[in-house]
């Protein structure tokens, strides 16, 4: 049955815990909030500014920029030149690679689940691949005419899902880094995505063109298919949407607050 | 932003007249004025940058028509130079312009109100399009460019418009409300024309640095 959790703050980033017993969600208001996933029921809020707490690098462990060992930190864009730059940071903090990342802010960044590759995209439209041990440019994609709003590795690393602004999933072969297959099918952009545990579903939420107030959809996808198998409507813009560890539900947050949470199988 | 260059362009013409301002060398004032001018271009300051926003699009089509018959909105005209901080013309630059509907909505499906110039040895664009709208996220009317240049460095900025509501017709106390507008010098007067197709028309010279 599907269901909602309700948060005091915008939910930006979710991620399962404890095997899937609990719901973390990193808010608007920088704050990391802990729901018993069955019951819905808060159990924790935490200060990001608490550095020694275990969830302070939730936010950035979702977003696929932490390594453990390693951060990716997109930086602001310059203000006079709108350049962009990727930090590349060891957990000590000193710098390892200072990445150009072309202009206008990065949207989407993360590493690869082997941590060889840093991908970056930015609101110019480009899309860059790092090598993460010596910084060196292993590709640059320039025909994306959109920006890139979301983006999740499969858990096998075989794959790269983006999307963004033309609706459309772009699976990425992480062997090339090159486009193996497009998914078209969400009525609207697309600001959230994850894969299934298993691989071979896909989760994606919408970004109405008119407002983030406006309704849209959260599409569950059969890969194998490339097509839709479900979907279920959200009120507002969702920010971010993630599968169960047993790949048996899909938490979306939406910008009403609210983290509705649907079957996925 | 005009009517300051119009005082100072005065203020110059009566240092001439009243002999306060002569050359080294005997010059008509008319020479002297020019003269003067090209001295003002030379510390021109490129033009202040504004964030790119999350709806540029690649490939737009080169032209100057950035609306169709019937589309709803008031006609816009924006003119203007690209050229360097010495106010020497730049060839070759390539202009990407684009704007909301009247609405204030993007078009994301098209590349309606979206235009990437290619602007040859004149260095001069011009385009004919509509005012474009408000919409609730960034309540300010602005057109975006994105300027590239052979030997220069790339420029990312917007220009807004005095008549704007939004500034509460106090665009001295209000242009930097909600922090929104990042300069002043990017607000532009609006000119409007009855005579014909009645219009509005902007002017927006785009100055860019050395690479
Ligand atoms: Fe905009």
């Amino acid at each position: 049955m599907s269901r909602s959790i309700s948060s005091d703050s915008l939910v930006l980033t979710l991620k399962f815990l404890d095997g899937g017993r609990s719901l973390a969600g990193g808010c608007s208001d920088s704050k990391v909030r802990v729901w018993d996933f069955n019951s819905g029921s808060l159990k924790e809020t935490v200060a990001r500014e608490q550095a020694k707490h275990p969830l302070t690098s939730l936010l950035s462990r979702l977003a696929w920029t932490d390594l453990g060992n390693l951060q990716a930190t997109p930086k602001m864009p310059n203000r006079q030149t709108g350049e962009n730059f990727l930090h590349i940071l060891e957990a000590s903090g000193k710098e390892k690679h200072r990445l150009t990342a072309g202009i206008g802010g990065i949207s989407i960044v993360g590493f690869s689940p082997d941590g060889k590759t840093v991908v970056a995209g930015s609101y110019d439209t480009d899309l860059r691949f790092w090598n993460v041990s010596n910084g060196e440019l292993l590709r640059r994609v320039e025909d994306l005419t959109v920006s890139m709003f979301a983006m999740a590795f499969s858990p096998d690393g075989k794959w790269l899902a983006t999307a963004g602004v033309d609706r459309i999933v772009y699976l990425w072969d992480t062997s090339t880094w090159r486009i193996a297959k497009k998914l078209a099918g969400q009525p609207e952009m697309i600001s959230a995505l994850d894969f299934s545990p298993d691989g071979k579903r896909l989760v994606t939420g919408g970004f109405s063109e008119l407002t983030a107030g406006h309704p849209v959809k959260i599409l569950l996808w059969d890969l194998a298919a490339g097509k839709p198998m479900k979907s279920f409507d959200a009120p507002r813009q969702v920010t971010s949407a993630v599968f169960s560890p047993d790949g048996q539900w899909i938490a979306a947050a939406c910008r009403d607050k609210s983290i509705a949470v649907h079957p996925a199988a | 932003m005009q009517d300051h260059e119009l005082r100072r362009r005065d203020i110059l013409g009566e240092c001439i007249a009243k002999g306060l301002l002569i050359a080294g060398v005997p010059m008509t004032s008319v020479n002297l004025f020019a003269f003067y001018q090209k001295a003002e271009q030379a510390a021109s300051q490129p033009t202040p940058a504004e964030v790119l926003g999350p709806f540029y699009m690649k490939g737009a089509p080169n032209t100057s028509l950035l609306h169709k018959p019937g589309d709803p909105g008031f006609p816009l005209k924006v003119v203007g130079k690209v050229l360097n901080t010495r106010g020497d013309k730049i060839p070759g630059a390539l202009v990407d312009i684009w704007h909301a509907d009247h609405a204030g909505l993007y078009d994301v499906q098209g590349y309606r109100y979206r235009a990437q110039l290619a602007i040859g040895e004149s260095s001069e664009y011009s385009v004919e399009t509509i005012m474009p709208g408000h919409y609730p996220d960034r309540p300010a009317q602005h057109i975006h460019y994105l300027i590239t240049a052979p030997g220069h460095r790339t420029l990312v900025t917007q220009a807004y418009f005095a008549t704007d509501p939004y500034f509460e017709g106090n665009l001295e106390k209000n242009y930097s409300k909600r922090g929104i507008v990042s300069s002043r010098e990017l607000i532009r007067t609006v000119k409007l024309f009855e005579q014909g197709t009645p219009h509005a028309e902007i002017e927006f010279d785009i100055i860019l640095e050395k690479a």
